[in-house]
């Protein structure tokens, strides 16, 4: 059985042609995912961001969109190869957090 | 959880207006990430900002200029046709990988999906539409792409031959348009602002000039 992310040639409906402008988030998040995966940074493989993308699918992740399927993705590579730890990602989380209250 | 998708766009009449602007927590840890990555060393908060502007000034109007370069200039379009990764050095991008330009002919149209994700052309057309993304373009098209065109508006005829290409993040695609009747003559420029991002995926064709 075909995996979940390879729909060529699935039944589905009408295409929704709905078009909207990217926003700060989305651009950021493109661009680092992009720094990551080229020269000379390069410390993420293409292949490794799209498979944790892919494995989003099930569990908590379901309803995240495109770009945040993006944002969770490279978390999940980064933490596995150690690029960055979970600890200190969620510590800066909670301060930004704070700093904006 | 927000959505940080549903904040800076336009907005149809039946979306909420957004409330905490831009800072839904998948951007908080976009931030995060790149703050801790910029202290580590591993990116430069300047190398940030260069992606970023790389990424908003692709557009369309890249691939528009390349068309009309391919339209008036017959040993260009041999080389893009030929092998356009090295024929779009021309227009000052570095190896992207391989990349494909498809052209259309009285006989043969081409449109462009990636069926896995969204793997787009996407420093010479820009960022790709949120419909190019959609499980419904990636799923139909490749299946019944006539019923697809049609609507995006457009009807071929029974006697053209419709060939979709299926992009990867190793192999990309553009659509090479036919150029229209009645731009006999017409500049590269002028050419150009003819070609829109459509034309470039293969959902639509490039009109004749109005008149």
């Amino acid at each position: 059985m075909p995996n979940h992310h390879d729909v060529g040639g699935l039944p589905a409906g009408p295409i929704d042609r709905h078009e909207h402008r990217f926003n700060s988030f989305e651009r950021h998040i493109d661009a680092l995912c992009l720094m990551m995966c080229s020269p000379p940074v390069k410390k993420v493989a293409v292949e490794e961001l799209r498979r944790a993308k892919e494995e989003m699918f099930d569990g908590p992740f379901l309803k995240a969109n495109y770009y945040q399927r993006w944002a969770i993705g490279l978390r999940a590579v980064l933490v596995e190869k150690g690029v960055l730890g979970e600890a200190e990602i969620d510590a800066r989380i909670a301060a930004l957090k704070t700093g904006r209250s | 959880m927000s959505h940080p998708h549903d904040h800076d766009h336009d907005h149809d009449g039946d979306h909420a207006p957004p409330k905490d602007e831009g800072a839904g927590d998948y951007a908080l840890l976009e931030q995060a990430m790149r703050e801790l990555l910029i202290e580590k060393g591993v990116i430069t908060a300047d190398g940030v900002r260069r992606m970023i502007e790389r990424l908003d000034e692709a557009s369309p109007a890249t691939g528009a200029r390349i068309v009309a370069r391919a339209w008036t200039d017959p040993a260009f379009k041999k080389a893009l046709l030929d092998d356009a990764g090295s024929a779009l050095s021309a227009f000052g991008f570095g190896p992207m990988g391989k990349f494909i330009a498809l052209e259309n002919t009285p006989d043969t149209h081409n449109v462009i999906v990636c069926t896995l994700c969204s793997c787009y052309p996407r420093f010479v057309l820009g960022f790709p539409p949120d419909w190019y993304k959609s499980t419904a373009y990636r799923s139909r098209v490749v299946r019944e792409p006539r019923a697809v065109l049609q609507e995006f508006g457009l009807d071929l005829p029974d006697s053209t031959r419709v060939v979709v290409s299926d992009s990867t993040a190793e192999i990309r695609y553009m659509v090479v348009p036919m150029r229209p009747r009645g731009t006999e003559g017409m500049s590269e420029p002028d050419l150009a602002a003819l070609v829109h991002r459509d034309a470039l995926i293969g959902t639509a064709v490039v009109a004749p000039p109005s008149p």
